[in-house]
């Protein structure tokens, strides 16, 4: 008991993270109706930030730095400083991004946050280097700040630091909700997420409303970060962005508008996963169990707390998603398919070594972009997962391989199976959540299978998952041979099975299946009205791109002779569905875009070998996605008078006319009516 | 509110059948047991009562008004037949319980309903919103788009063969030249038209349309009430809510009144116009069919 109270109080310093983040976060949900995935990496910046200050007094800027002494700055001015470093980081993303994305779809909203994550994390890994703080930043920890003094109560070691975090957390909170409760500006902020033009005609200006509430958040999460991470421990480039994924999860029990509640769920939820971690060192304790278990719980809390408050369908008066992007529909045409296939097999012959490599990496990453087209380009479910089903596909495959002697394509069949089974089981939430919400309970879904089977010390080999070499009547097909790192062979092999799935995919999405999908996207009752069973096909949708993106597992698998688990964190398939979406989340050349702008592909390798920029690979590819989905909105048709025009008068002809009209881009009226609105923001 | 004659009667069997219809001889009455029934059919939504112990009956090849004031709960029994609203009291359909049954079922059962906002699928041309109801998206709807056995017939954008009931139900509406347009590039008025044509195609026994005919003119609305009655005589029950009185009167061979949720009023288009609880809820002055 005793031990119990010990570890719960430990957990407060993650809790008064959880708490802080969750608070944060429902605020933002309440003032502009943002789910704020950055919200973590603003912490992040003021971490290191703080950590800079403390090392050599240099107060680190997105370019350049400024000294702001000769030495090593104090404590708490360098908090301040930290904690305000985070405001800043609110306030721009809020100025530069989301106040021009106010009207755009729940989409459009997520993958720009998620653009701003990955974007400040990736400057965080290029800015705080060697050269900045002054010594290497990999031995560096977050200096304490706060008392390390102890007191023993009932037998337990309680740490006062501790008690002091969670004392700021539910002061933290206090001060959020009693700003929305009983100020003037707070009520009015509420009011204006609700309406905005009538806020603005009351002579308010909605957006110095938000910006308070972005400002305000982005200090106290910055603060309390920076309070609690020497009691967390660790000073990484990533860990702190991942802790969203946490808050996410209590914010959504306070089902995004109780601050109150996000603020209690978050401090249980850090007790719970100390006292869990204590009690997974018992011996009566499943030792399978005894790792991902911490990261496993918010999943779980994400899929309780979603199926209390979802619904079935979204009932009369239910929010509208907003438009999405417009769809290009595939037409196969022979020689349209074989052209780009012709293409790519002279590339690969061409190609060699490392060049070939990432060429057929890039058409691997093609095949699991386009099971984000399906999922939510088609299918309008936003998932977060795609790379955790390749990667227990590629798991599956280790164990088959080697423990089962599985032969080679029936290896790739069972292991995307076993992922599709994931998928399902991953799907089942959205049968009751839709939107930015959904996009939570998957990430939070990528990061317990990250943590809880690929990260699994008992259920790795300390040789590593390793996968045998297919071979196919007695012809090997491994990817090594002497000293080529890559045969041609296997780039065929990758290439047929690729272009086979993507034709298969493209008659899909034309086909019934399809329509059934944009019907579900479009307008869930309408469809079901239409007698298209939602929950059915929402399934059938998890089902086929777990599939696809477990067959891309594989052959990544196949390509590395082992499970690499750094091809399969939550990162790099957060990194895959920005790069789909900026390449055009609804049409299948979209995932071709981001097969070759993806991780390890033929972009990649250009960064790092031609221009020698691959450290800022991913500051590359989070900045095109921002400014893909800020400023040329896919979702916003470019001309829509003008397309019609064409159309009508391609009337007269047509076989012309039908050819252009599936493609031709005509936004919904409504859209154009903003149109002035937000041109100023483009 | 004063006592009402029909609604709030336990015995259903007060609710009129038999309607005379003077004008419209010639078209079929009502089956003796009712194509769709409603018996003692609540909704509440939080502390309103929405739908108070409604019954309904329409019957095949009828066309059945329902009308009311707006708020009256119109929607909501409509809502709460086809499935989107949790609601206490009995549906059937053809001698079929449907109170369980989820919406999709409900409409491959031939429970169709359109929508007072049309809510089209704005992804889709106008032919293909009709197409999602006559496939069947599944593990065999992927078979077939896999394997290229596309049943003869099958509308796709790569492949415009015309299903002969797709084109039908849009010949109907009058929207046949319009199929491979967009429904935003329609009017609202067409756009409702669509609705409704998705609502007939794919074997429709009972049609409920909400509020179909807002949007068209007077011209466009005549024509609208001339369609219904041919779809009507191919067999299919219509339970129509409009505020277009002459549109109601004129095609309906029977009319329910609604206000606060229960039925004031039913009865022939004629007793209807004259019954005074109705003119004071909602006519507000007699009204010559």
């Amino acid at each position: 008991m005793n031990d119990l109270l010990q570890f719960a109080v430990i957990g407060f310093s993650t809790g008064a993270v959880y708490a802080v983040l969750g608070a944060s976060l429902v605020s933002l949900h309440i003032a502009t109706g943002v789910v704020n995935f950055a919200q973590g990496s603003v912490a992040l910046w003021a971490v290191w930030q703080t950590a800079a200050l403390r090392a050599n007094g240099t107060l680190v800027l997105p370019l350049g730095s400024v000294a702001l002494g000769d030495g090593p700055m104090s404590a708490w001015p360098a908090v301040l400083v930290g904690a305000t470093s985070g405001l800043v980081w609110s306030l721009a993303a809020h100025l530069l991004v989301f106040r021009p994305l106010r009207r755009a779809p729940a989409l459009g909203q997520v993958v720009a946050s998620v653009g701003v994550m990955l974007f400040i994390q990736a400057l965080v890994t290029l800015r705080f280097d060697r050269d900045t703080m002054g010594v290497d930043p990999g031995g560096l920890v977050p200096l304490p700040v706060l008392t390390a003094q102890t007191f023993t109560f009932g037998g337990a070691t309680i740490a006062v630091g501790n008690l002091l975090l969670a004392g700021l957390a539910v002061a933290a909170a206090a001060g959020l909700a009693a700003y929305f409760r009983f100020t003037r500006t707070g009520i009015a902020t509420k009011a204006g997420a609700e309406d905005e033009q009538a806020l603005r005609l009351m002579g308010y200006s909605p957006d110095r409303l938000a910006a308070v509430v972005w400002g305000a958040t982005g200090f106290l999460s910055g603060l309390t970060v920076v309070l609690a991470a020497p009691a967390i421990g660790g000073l990484d480039p990533v860990s702190y962005m991942l802790y969203v994924v946490p808050a996410l999860a209590v914010a959504l029990v306070g089902r995004l508008s109780s601050i109150g509640v996000a603020c209690a769920a978050g401090l249980v939820l850090g007790a719970l996963q100390q006292i869990l971690l204590f009690l997974s060192t018992k011996p009566w304790w499943p030792s399978w169990a005894s790792a991902g278990v911490g990261d496993a719980i918010p999943f779980v809390v994400v899929v309780v707390a979603l199926f209390l408050l979802g619904r079935g369908i979204p009932e009369r008066g239910a929010r509208e998603a907003g438009a999405l992007p417009p769809v290009a529909v595939p037409q196969l045409r022979p020689l349209s398919a074989a052209a780009p296939l012709a293409a790519t097999g002279i590339a690969i012959v061409l190609t060699s070594g490392q060049w070939r490599f990432s060429l057929v990496m890039s058409i691997v990453l093609t095949l699991v972009a386009a099971s984000v087209v399906l999922l939510t380009g088609y299918l309008g479910q936003i998932s977060l997962t795609t790379m955790a089903f390749a990667g227990a596909a590629g798991f599956a495959l280790s164990k088959l391989t080697t423990n089962a002697h599985v032969p080679f394509p029936l290896s790739i069949l069972l292991s995307a199976l076993v992922a599709t089974a994931l998928g399902i089981v991953v799907g089942v939430p959205a049968l009751r959540i839709r939107g930015a919400q959904l996009a939570v309970a998957t990430i939070a879904a990528a990061l317990a299978i990250e943590s809880f089977v690929f990260n699994n010390p008992s259920l790795t080999p300390y040789t590593g998952n390793l996968i045998r070499d297919p071979s196919m009547l007695g012809h090997s097909l491994a990817v090594r041979q002497g000293t080529d790192v890559i045969t041609l062979r296997f780039s065929f092999m990758v290439l047929v099975m690729v272009a086979v799935l993507l034709i298969a995919l493209a008659r899909l999405l034309s086909g019934a299946t399809g329509r059934a999908f944009l019907a579900v996207r479009s307008n869930e009752r309408a469809a079901a009205a239409a007698g298209v069973n939602v929950p059915a096909v929402k399934l059938l949708g998890f089902a086929l791109a777990s599939f696809l993106a477990g067959v891309g597992g594989c052959l990544i698998g196949y390509s590395r002779g082992q499970l690499s688990t750094a091809s399969f964190t939550v990162l790099v398939g957060l990194t895959v569905l920005a790069a789909t979406y900026a390449g055009g989340i609804t049409r299948i050349s979209g995932a071709v875009v981001a097969g070759l702008a993806g991780p390890l592909g033929v972009l990649y390798l250009f960064c790092t070998q031609t221009l020698e920029l691959g450290k800022y690979y991913t500051l590359i590819v989070a900045a095109v996605m921002l400014l893909r989905v800020v400023v040329f909105r896919p979702d916003r048709a470019l001309m829509p008078q003008g397309a019609a025009r064409v159309r009508r008068l391609l009337a007269p002809f047509p076989s012309i006319a039908r050819r252009h009209a599936p493609t031709a881009p005509a936004g919904p009226p409504a859209d154009a009516v903003h149109e002035p609105e937000s041109a100023h923001a483009g | 509110m004063p006592a009402d004659p029909a609604g709030r009667d336990p015995a259903p069997a007060s609710v009129p059948t038999a309607p005379s219809r003077p004008a419209l001889a010639s078209a079929p009455g009502p089956a003796p047991s009712p194509l769709l029934a409603t018996r003692g059919l609540s909704v509440r939504y939080g502390g309103v009562l929405a739908n108070d112990d409604v019954c309904i009956d329409v019957g095949a090849g009828e066309i059945v008004g329902l009308i009311g004031p707006n708020g009256a709960g119109k929607t909501t029994f409509v809502d709460a037949v086809t499935g989107f609203a949790s609601h206490t009291g009995t549906i059937e359909l053809g001698g079929v319980r449907l109170d369980s049954v989820p919406a999709h079922r409900r409409r491959r059962l031939g429970l169709a309903r359109t929508w007072q906002s049309g809510e089209l699928f704005t992804d889709l041309t106008v032919a293909e919103n009709l197409a999602v109801v006559v496939e069947r998206a599944g593990l065999r709807g992927v078979f077939d788009d896999l394997v290229g056995r596309r049943r003869r017939g099958r509308r796709t954008r790569a492949d415009p063969a015309i299903d002969p009931a797709i084109d039908q139900a849009l010949d109907l509406v009058g929207l046949a030249a319009s199929a491979d347009r967009r429904p935003e590039e329609l009017s609202l008025g067409q756009q409702k038209l669509v609705g409704v044509a998705r609502a007939l195609v794919g074997s429709a026994r009972v049609l409920l349309l909400d509020e179909p005919a807002a949007g068209l003119d007077t011209e466009e609305s005549a024509e609208f009430g001339r369609e219904l009655r041919r779809i009507a005589v191919a067999g299919p029950g219509v339970l129509l809510i409009d505020h277009d009185m002459a549109l109601v009167l004129e095609v309906c061979d029977r009319l329910y009144v609604m206000d606060f949720g229960r039925i004031i009023a039913a009865g022939t288009p004629y007793d209807v116009s004259r019954d005074e609880q109705v003119v004071a809820a909602y006519l507000g002055s007699p009204v010559t069919p």
